[in-house]
């Protein structure tokens, strides 16, 4: 479903692409051209902009739009706002701010949020090397505990059914990621259940992974920015 | 009738159209009190939806419950009348009594705890049904005796039973 979603979006953009002009937008202070219908993130990646991301993924029309972390300042004819850079398009003669303080603030507050309630144990961390988080907070020059609101780890079992997988719940930042290509692949095993500070990652009335027709793709291990899926060591079986 | 042919039946009054799931839903959960994973499976697979999206959607909303209802399930009003009597305490004395939430059943399926809108007795305010039981104008203060006595009226119950 999602993928036919994304052909038919694709052949929009193109009969857009023979009557409208690229587009150009200035990108803190540097003008810049982009394809019509573009996100403003990827934009600003290709070209040179870091901005933090945790939940966006190329390629989905609707991103999930949760992490809060690829806030930008927009001016559109004198409108200022903000706004996700991750589903923003985007739009001639905007102006975009990326780093301003208003969203310095934003951000490390999305970002406090995150990490409130995550496991912070990098050292036993099977993803410490390729971990988004730490790679947010270094190039932000943040720390990974929250400073102004208060640890909330919650207590949740740990999936290690899986032959070749296992899932911390507690490691979870709750991005979608794994949910979409999932989805995309034509299975959906994986969906958030309940809401607010309760919801979590799981599957299907929380049968173990290994009690699904998983074909063990691992394509949810490898989008996941954190250690909450991660590959088991070869040879080791049950219990991560 | 088995649940599975109940819910079938319950299901051909809906279209497999994503606007009737809630719909639906409820409806099951009307008849049968509470939404088993079988039932979740078969609403899955009316609406060719994935079931992992169904258990999402109905562990959103507080108003489904996924356990069967308790031997005594509890409903407490909080319509206006009720609400504005202190309606939400006697719930809250009820919780922490029970030790459950609103939605859930206590592990030994004694007793459920609901909260519902307006039974008309307004004039009676607060107001909660156990059973077919009205119990007017309730306090806090009351809760825990009259738990004591259900449990106890459980216990006569089952030693009658138990007699040979
Ligand atoms: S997911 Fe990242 S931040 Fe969390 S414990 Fe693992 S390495 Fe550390
Ligand atoms: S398991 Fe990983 S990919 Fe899936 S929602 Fe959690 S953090 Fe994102
Ligand atoms: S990357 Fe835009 S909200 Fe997460
Ligand atoms: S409001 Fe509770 S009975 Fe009417």
């Amino acid at each position: 479903m999602v993928n036919g979603f994304l052909n038919q979006s694709r052949e929009k953009l193109e009969v857009v692409d023979q009557e409208t002009p690229m587009p150009s937008l200035i990108i803190d202070g540097k003008e810049i051209t982009a394809d019509p219908g573009e996100k403003l993130l990827w934009v600003a990646l290709r070209t040179g902009f870091y901005i933090p991301h945790l939940c966006a993924m190329k390629g989905i029309e609707l991103p999930f739009g949760g992490c809060r972390l690829c806030l930008v300042e927009v001016d559109i004819g004198g409108r200022r706002e903000v706004v996700p850079a991750c589903s923003e398009p985007v739009r001639e003669q905007m102006k975009v701010y990326t780093n301003t303080e208003k969203i310095a603030r934003l951000r490390r507050t999305a970002f406090e949020l995150i990490m409130s309630d995550h496991h912070i144990d990098c050292k036993n961390c099977a993803k410490r090397k390729t971990c988004e988080l730490i790679k947010i907070s270094s190039s932000l020059k943040w720390s990974l505990r929250p400073k102004k609101l208060r640890s909330l780890v919650r207590d949740l079992p740990i999936d290690s059914s899986h032959p070749l997988f296992t899932f911390d719940p507690m490691k979870c930042v709750k991005c979608s990621k794994c949910i979409l290509v999932c989805q995309r692949l034509g299975h959906s095993f994986l969906d958030f259940a309940y809401r607010g500070f309760e919801m979590i990652l799981t599957t299907f009335d929380h049968q173990p992974l290994s009690s699904l027709s998983c074909e063990s793709c691992s394509e949810c291990v490898n989008v996941c920015p954190t250690g909450a899926l991660f590959h088991k060591k070869p040879g080791e079986s049950e219990d991560g | 009738m088995e649940e599975s042919k109940q819910i079938e039946e319950i299901l051909k009054g809906f279209q497999p159209e994503r606007e009737n799931l809630l719909p639906a839903l409820q409806a099951i959960q009307e008849h049968l009190g509470y939404l088993s994973r079988g039932a979740m499976e078969q609403v899955a697979h009316f609406f060719h939806l994935p079931p992992s999206e169904i258990f999402s959607i109905v562990t959103f909303y507080n108003q489904f419950r996924r356990t069967p209802p308790g031997r005594h399930p509890v409903h407490v009003c909080l319509g206006t009348a009720c609400y504005l009597m202190g309606g939400d305490l006697v719930l809250d004395a009820f919780s922490r009594e029970l030790q459950i939430k609103k939605g859930d059943t206590t592990e030994d399926g004694a007793f459920s705890l609901e909260s519902t809108a307006c039974f008309g007795c307004c004039n009676v305010a607060p107001v909660v049904k156990i059973n077919d039981q009205i119990y007017p104008k309730m306090t806090s203060g009351k809760v825990e005796e009259v738990i004591i006595n259900l449990r106890d009226k459980d216990k006569t119950d089952k030693n009658n039973h138990d007699e040979p």
